[in-house]
């Protein structure tokens, strides 16, 4: 049958030229009009932006910030200690497991997954870097409180206390005495200059994973972010991870440069379990998809 | 009976174009690599959810029978930022979907684009496109 699927379709292929088509925004073609634009905007809510920008506020990161789509530039993952190896080999990716060779393929050679965010579990940090500003587009705010840096994320609605009192970062989590261990970690930040503002986060819960193609992190996992905010509307981030549990060596997990919303406004954008069971019930399950 | 009707609906009101394997996101594993367009389609139910939106539509085959498809796209998130809105289509719409049919046959897949009668279009992310220069400062977007 597939064969002559394949052939009917090669034949229709050959007889059809691709049209060009007219690209246009349909949410915008069904507001009905233009609304009137204020003085200062481009549109409903969005600013027009100084061009150039002007400088970067001294010791000031507040605001929202969207990281890019695809210019996300980590270093490669480094080899993975026995440890590693092992933690990944339990791990079934959803979203990329064709390209990796067999990694998310039941023993029927059918795709599996066991992504646990495909029904809303928490994504945990940092893969919740790389799903709000490169995968999802989703939204930081950075702002303040007492002794302390707040980071919001849109997707998921979740936020980060990044601590700045001085204290010091758990040695060890989930023992007698210790704290427990969290999805998104216990967090400590300082000012390196007036621009650069270092995170480091231990303590984190193992379940969630470091990336969508399922590499694992453990518990006492070390990552750094660096925000250095280049000008006024550029942010760039880095962040590194060494966790020599799983890891032979530390690498770049992400390099990109986050730029200023000039709306400023979040969207609500959760993961909500019913609709991710009706995604799983109605479409992955059929499309041949095993979701464990 | 599932892959016959699908099978049925490609070889007569179905046309395929030759795509790239561009599905970088989720699902590259069981969903084809070409795109299978359907006309005619009638969209039955929107849910702008996570972890994807979906579509699902009605469209006929060459006996005239219902063929009910269900199509996956983006996260909402990340489908605003390229013009989506959530009530960008809606049922009842009649439009021509482009999709990455599921591999085995049965009546799901990718989206690749939805064109509207009118000639406009709402494209799944994975075609690139990036509402930046409208939602941020992004001196790369000019």
């Amino acid at each position: 049958m597939r064969n002559r699927v394949a052939a009917s379709v090669m034949a229709v292929v050959a007889a059809l030229a691709c049209s060009s088509v007219v690209s246009a925004q349909r949410g915008q073609a069904r507001q009905g009009g233009a609304p009137a634009v204020k003085e200062g905007f481009i549109s409903e809510g969005i600013p027009k932006m100084p061009d150039p920008p002007g400088p970067a506020p001294k010791r000031d990161l507040s605001g929202a910030w969207v990281g890019p789509a695809t210019t996300n530039k980590p270093d490669p993952v480094p080899p993975m200690t026995a440890a590693g190896q092992a933690a990944f080999k339990e791990r079934k990716s959803y979203g990329v497991a064709s390209r990796l060779g067999g990694q998310g393929r039941d023993q029927a050679g059918e795709p599996e997954s066991n992504d646990p965010f495909i029904t809303c579990d928490p994504l945990g940090f940092p893969r919740n870097l790389l799903a709000h500003a490169i995968t999802a587009r989703g939204g930081t705010l950075i702002g303040s409180a007492p002794d302390r840096i707040l980071i919001a994320y849109e997707q998921q609605r979740v936020w980060r206390e990044i601590f700045t009192d001085g204290r010091a970062l758990p040695k060890a989590v989930d023992v007698r005495g210790a704290p427990e261990s969290r999805y998104y970690g216990y967090s400590i930040g300082h000012w390196e200059n007036d621009t650069t503002f270092v995170v480091e986060t231990t303590g984190l819960d193992e379940r969630a994973w470091l990336d969508e193609e399922g590499h694992p992190r453990s518990s006492m996992a070390h990552i750094t972010e660096r925000y250095t905010r280049v000008d006024q509307y550029n942010m760039q981030v880095t962040v590194t991870v060494d966790d020599p549990k799983f890891y032979t060596k530390p690498w770049t997990f992400m390099r990109a440069n986050f730029y200023w919303m000039k709306a400023q406004d979040f969207s609500e954008s959760l993961c909500v379990p019913s609709e991710a069971i009706e995604y799983r019930d109605s479409l992955a399950k059929p499309s041949g998809i095993n979701i464990k | 009976m599932k892959n016959r009707l699908l099978a049925a609906f490609v070889l007569s009101g179905g046309v395929l174009t030759v795509g790239g394997p561009v599905l970088a996101h989720h699902g590259n594993a069981a969903y084809a690599d070409t795109i299978t367009e359907f006309k005619q389609a009638t969209v039955t139910k929107v849910l702008w959810s996570n972890p994807h939106a979906l579509v699902n539509f009605d469209a006929k085959n060459a006996r005239g029978e219902v063929v009910h498809m269900v199509v996956e796209t983006a996260a909402p998130q990340a489908l605003r930022l390229i013009g989506w809105s959530k009530d960008s289509i809606a049922p009842g719409d009649v439009v021509t979907v482009r999709m990455y049919v599921a591999k085995n046959g049965n009546p799901a897949g990718r989206l690749n684009k939805i064109i509207f009668a009118d000639g406009s279009e709402l494209h799944d992310t994975q075609l690139g496109g990036d509402a930046g220069g409208k939602t941020r400062y992004d001196p790369d977007a000019k």
